[in-house]
């Protein structure tokens, strides 16, 4: 799955570096060492898990501008109600096409742009 | 439907055969945990899983009874994952018709029959019955819990705590600090310690 997201964002017409956590303590360990436009995690993950991941980004003020968007193999409604109240800018359950992926990035990447942020 | 290929279409027959004959073996296995009186969390996320996949292979190869037998069953599995339906007789008596009616689906796909689609219709009708909500009441007003824990609980994890709680299994309050560069291992070695106490 992060193959297929890296690819998209990739894909895109502006050039982007992308930087891939294997877990969500390795996205914990990341998230310091830099100013992130977009967060992409998946709610289930081997350690904590994605909405935790969320929160620990909205706590910080350092990534107040940073983009999330949450992916799930389920289509909880819970879930994503959760991730929404936790501050994500998009939830996408899969499977999602490479198309649903670029518009679901697109629009959180929009939303914080709104927001005054530096996406 | 598209024309994958021959080679292609081999392989979807030999991998939902392969997927379909493993769904019985855990539904065997289900059965007989359910009559040991015993929950097996795993094993319904297994099936939940193969049933997921067989609806991805089913809507890639254009096999649609396959596809919509596999959207019901997965939103009935997804519930009883979530705990939102219990496991009686008769949901798992729909299951093992489910598997059976698979084989039916693939048998017509490959021979390019009549495909049962009034058997899949009456068993879509049968499943949407037994899917739906309990509405049981929370089990956590007893406990102080967090609520800043149980607003990043998934609907998953919300599950397996309430399931614990029902089935009396002790909870316990845990205050530690991590350094971040070596939480994997330290969180492994709390956790083996903390194991044995339930």
């Amino acid at each position: 799955m992060r193959a297929f997201v890296r690819a998209v964002l990739e894909e895109g017409s502006e050039p982007v570096e992308v930087q891939e956590a294997s877990s969500g303590f390795d996205a914990l360990r990341l998230l310091p060492r830099g100013a992130y436009d977009l967060v992409i995690t998946d709610i289930n993950m081997p350690d904590i898990n994605g909405l935790e991941l969320l929160r620990f980004v909205r706590q910080g003020p350092q990534h107040r501008d940073t983009a999330v968007l949450v992916i799930s193999t389920m289509s909880s409604d819970r879930d994503r109600d959760r991730a929404l109240a936790l501050g994500a800018d998009a939830f996408l359950p899969k499977p999602f096409s490479s198309q649903a992926l670029q518009e679901a990035i697109a629009k959180c990447l929009e939303l914080r742009s709104g927001a005054g942020g530096a996406a | 439907m598209a024309e994958p290929g021959d080679r292609a279409r081999e392989e979807f027959f030999s991998e939902t055969q392969e997927i379909v004959e493993g769904l019985g073996r855990d539904l065997l296995a289900l059965d007989a945990a359910q009559q040991a009186n015993r929950s097996d969390p795993d094993l319904v996320n297994d099936i939940f899983r193969a049933v997921h996949t067989l609806k991805g292979l089913a809507g890639l190869f254009g096999a649609n009874l396959i596809s919509t037998l596999s959207h019901e069953l997965e939103e009935l599995l997804d519930d009883l994952r979530l705990g939102k339906v219990p496991l009686s007789a008769d949901v798992l008596v729909t299951l093992f018709k489910s598997v059976e009616l698979y084989s039916h689906l693939l048998q017509a796909e490959k021979e390019g029959g009549d495909a049962p689609s009034k058997e899949v219709d009456a068993l879509v009708s049968l499943i949407r019955r037994a899917t739906g909500s309990s509405n049981s009441p929370s089990p956590f007003g007893q406990y102080e819990l967090d609520p800043g824990l149980l607003a990043v609980l998934t609907e998953y994890e919300e599950h397996r705590l309430r399931t614990n709680i029902a089935q009396g299994l002790s909870l316990y309050r845990l205050r530690v600090v991590f350094s971040l560069t070596t939480i994997d291992q330290a969180l492994d070695e709390l956790k083996s310690l903390a194991k044995p106490m339930g």
